[in-house]
């Protein structure tokens, strides 16, 4: 029987044993997964005729560091995400210093997925 | 869905759908939803969005295709190339001039010896627009290549009524542009087939002449004579090296013949024709010449013009030396074949005569060309002060306004240009073609002045009229001018068309005119007026061959004079016993009574001259296909019977 992928995984990585040139999602938690990253990381006005899709988190690189930020960086990711990725709803961020490097952070991205009438708290790290 | 693209989409988010539901069908284990978070559909919109881009690109290269819409000039120049259009290039505006200068007295008239010839090339001005004179206008001539009298003299005297010389007036043609010359050295490289040449000038009209000399360290510019040599090999100045070679323009490369001057010892055969003794005009035999120098124009899209040059290379340059003298000659017929002409020769010196010019600009009013900035003038009179005193009194002034200036044709203009072209044919088919062709060929080879064609017994007749030394119709044929017709037409007609040539038939006619005039008006004056109107509608010039004359608009015309107050009749007789130069050309039409008409209530003479039956042709005079009406003589053939009322 074939087997049933759920679509490209993202960020784009090659490691599977398959004859397949780019890895895929095989969980329906890896597609949401995959979908929150990407539009995580598609800067606004980047997607062909679609300038509305993606985040704008690249404006909030030289803002400072405090809970004013967070504050709005939080709502910006909660409007996208439930925009433009059904199912899933976004309860908080938690950011992170890395302590091996000052110039990275970790970034923690806390949702629910609602699978019928069962709804499941996951949440994906992404280290920036 | 087929596995197969629909060429029918058109749009993003149509080519869009399309792969969605090309993938859903072929690939539906890969993903599950195509929204727009899903990478899949990213890479989809990538793909709709280049086809989306494509179609965009094909519809616009397809516009550029379609003469209605497109709108790049090189797109419009290729439409134009592909309809066998010859893209036209800014046209120069021409004015009738007047040059004028005093003559010393002769033998009771201006001694002729120091008539001046202005040269082609002499420029004239009107502010910063220059004219050039376009074909020599010699002073001791009374008449004009096309035979028309266009010398006024009148005689300058002094307080005692004694005539101290003449002022001579003559008319001719100048159109606006000048001459320049381009020169450009040819190298080894440059010669390829089809070998163009574009000239770096703006606004070039049309190029005249094309020369290439032997070698590349010239400093002298060739001579007008040089340019206009009528063959392809020119003599040089000095007789000796280097060799110089003239290239002609041609419609097509394909082209293989052009009409010429026909040579006889290297001198022009040329034919001159008298009446009554005295030289009035003279026709030059031409002939088709076959050509291997030729060249085409066109503009490019940038509005310069450009030569393309043949593609036949000389022998020498392009097989090898080595090679055994029959292969070379095979060789030749494949690398040297020049059918589309020959290219320019390497390590030569290439002088293009072009003109510059013209536009719309060069509209001026009348009397605004007043200036002669260059004078090209011959007179062969000995005496060096009285030449100097000619050229010195020569002035310029334009009589008619110049017109047809014109720029180069917009892009609308190209598209009617192209559109309205596919039916010229460069052949004649039709009776209209004949006489059309005929017309086209050159003044000095004698072009009739009316010509007429129709489709008689299978066979094509054309029937020509001329004009005589006073202006008036003519039906002599000089042999020149019926031998080069045939020539000329030789490499138009269809193959199994019969021409046959004849004179046309002249019908000279005079008039009565009835009127009643006002007694408050001058009788001679009206009398004058009427006459001159009748002249008018009766000008040779101003009807063709073949054309009916209605008697009701001459009657319009009287009728509209002031002091007529009532036309009462108008009889026209033909005159047409062979007297006084008149012809024997009777009219193809109904007459009173017979040849030998009674009725001459009005003629003070004695008259066996037919009058035509106006009544019975309804006021028309019917022109047969080969008949021109004339009133030879109008100051005796208009009789004006005036009533004082």
């Amino acid at each position: 029987m074939v087997k049933q992928y759920y679509g490209i995984k993202y960020p784009f990585s090659d490691e599977n044993n398959d004859e397949i040139y780019l890895d895929l999602d095989e969980t329906y938690e890896d597609m949401i997964k995959s979908k929150i990253l990407h539009v995580l990381f598609t800067p606004k006005g980047q997607r062909l005729r679609n300038p509305d899709f993606g985040t704008d988190l690249i404006k909030f690189i030289f803002n400072p560091s405090d809970e004013i930020t967070f504050d709005s960086l939080k709502k910006q990711i909660k409007v996208d995400i439930n925009k433009y990725v059904p199912n899933v709803n976004f309860t908080d961020i938690s950011i992170y210093e890395d302590e091996n490097n000052d110039n990275s952070r970790m970034v923690i991205v806390h949702y629910t997925i609602t699978k019928g009438n069962k709804v499941e708290a996951t949440s994906v790290a992404v280290k920036i | 869905m087929e596995n197969k693209i629909s060429y029918l989409n058109r749009t993003y988010s149509e080519y869009k759908q399309a792969l969605i539901e090309y993938s859903k069908k072929y690939f539906p284990d890969i993903t599950i939803d195509y929204d727009d978070a899903s990478v899949a559909s990213w890479l989809l919109d990538i793909n709709a969005d280049i086809a989306d881009n494509l179609t965009y690109h094909i519809d616009r290269a397809f516009q550029e295709t379609n003469i209605n819409s497109a709108t790049e000039p090189n797109s419009l120049f290729a439409l134009a190339r592909n309809n066998g259009v010859k893209v036209p290039g800014p046209k120069g505006a021409m004015a009738e001039v007047r040059f004028t200068c005093q003559l010393p007295l002769g033998d009771n008239e201006p001694n002729w010896d120091y008539a001046p010839v202005i040269k082609v090339g002499t420029k004239v001005s009107a502010g910063s627009q220059v004219f050039e004179v376009l074909e020599d206008i010699d002073f001791s001539k009374q008449f004009d290549v096309n035979g028309n009298s266009d010398r006024t003299i009148v005689p300058v005297m002094d307080s005692n009524g004694i005539i101290k010389n003449y002022k001579v007036s003559k008319l001719g043609v100048v159109t606006a542009g000048e001459m320049r010359i381009y020169k450009q050295v040819i190298y080894p490289s440059d010669i390829k087939p089809f070998m163009e040449v574009i000239i770096p000038v703006e606004g070039v009209m049309n190029v005249e002449s094309v020369l290439v000399f032997d070698g590349t360290a010239l400093t002298k510019f060739p001579t007008y004579g040089q340019f206009y040599t009528n063959s392809e090999e020119v003599c040089p100045a000095n007789g000796n090296s280097p060799q110089i070679s003239r290239f002609f323009e041609v419609d097509s490369l394909a082209q293989q013949t052009i009409w010429g001057v026909k040579n006889n010892d290297n001198k022009p055969v040329v034919d001159v024709y008298s009446y009554d003794g005295v030289p009035t005009y003279s026709i030059t035999r031409g002939e088709w010449k076959n050509i291997k120098k030729k060249f085409i124009t066109e503009y490019t899209d940038k509005g310069y013009m450009k030569l393309i040059f043949g593609c036949g290379v000389n022998p020498g340059e392009a097989i090898n030396e080595d090679a055994a003298d029959y292969n070379k000659y095979i060789m030749s017929q494949v690398i040297a074949n020049d059918s589309l002409g020959e290219l320019p020769k390497s390590n030569s010196t290439m002088y293009v005569l072009y003109r510059v010019g013209g536009g719309k600009s060069s509209n001026v009013a009348k009397g605004a060309i007043n200036t002669i900035s260059l004078l090209n003038v011959v007179i062969t009179g000995s005496s060096m002060s009285i030449v100097n005193g000619v050229k010195k009194s020569l002035t310029v002034e334009n009589t008619t306004p110049s017109v047809s200036g014109k720029d180069m044709p917009t892009p609308d203009e190209l598209r009617y240009i192209i559109k309205y072209n596919k039916g010229a044919q460069e052949r004649c088919v039709t009776t209209k073609d004949y006489i059309d062709r005929i017309l086209r060929l050159p003044p000095k080879y004698g072009t009739p002045f009316r010509v007429n064609a129709t489709e008689a017994n299978n066979k094509m007749m054309i029937h020509v009229l001329g004009l005589n030394n006073m202006g008036k119709l003519d039906k002599t044929l000089p042999t020149a001018l019926i031998e080069n017709m045939m020539d000329y037409l030789a490499a138009y007609r269809m193959i199994n068309d019969f021409i046959e040539i004849k004179s046309g038939r002249i019908v000279n006619l005079s008039f009565d005119i009835e009127v009643a005039i006002d007694k408050n008006y001058n009788m001679a004056d009206v009398i004058a007026t009427i006459i001159d109107v009748v002249n008018n509608y009766m000008d040779i010039n101003k009807h063709a061959m073949g054309e009916n004359i209605y008697v009701g608009d001459i009657k319009k015309e009287i009728s509209k004079i002031d002091g007529v107050v009532n036309l009462s009749r108008i009889r026209i007789w033909n005159e047409c016993d062979g007297g006084e130069g008149y012809s024997t050309d009777q009219i193809q039409q109904e007459l009173v009574g017979n040849a030998d008409c009674a009725d001459n209530t009005f003629r003070d003479e004695e008259t066996t001259k037919p009058m035509v039956d106006l009544e019975a042709s309804d006021d028309v005079l019917f022109g047969n296909d080969d008949t021109m009406f004339e009133i030879k003589f109008p100051e005796k053939n208009i009789r004006v019977i005036p009533k004082r009322v």
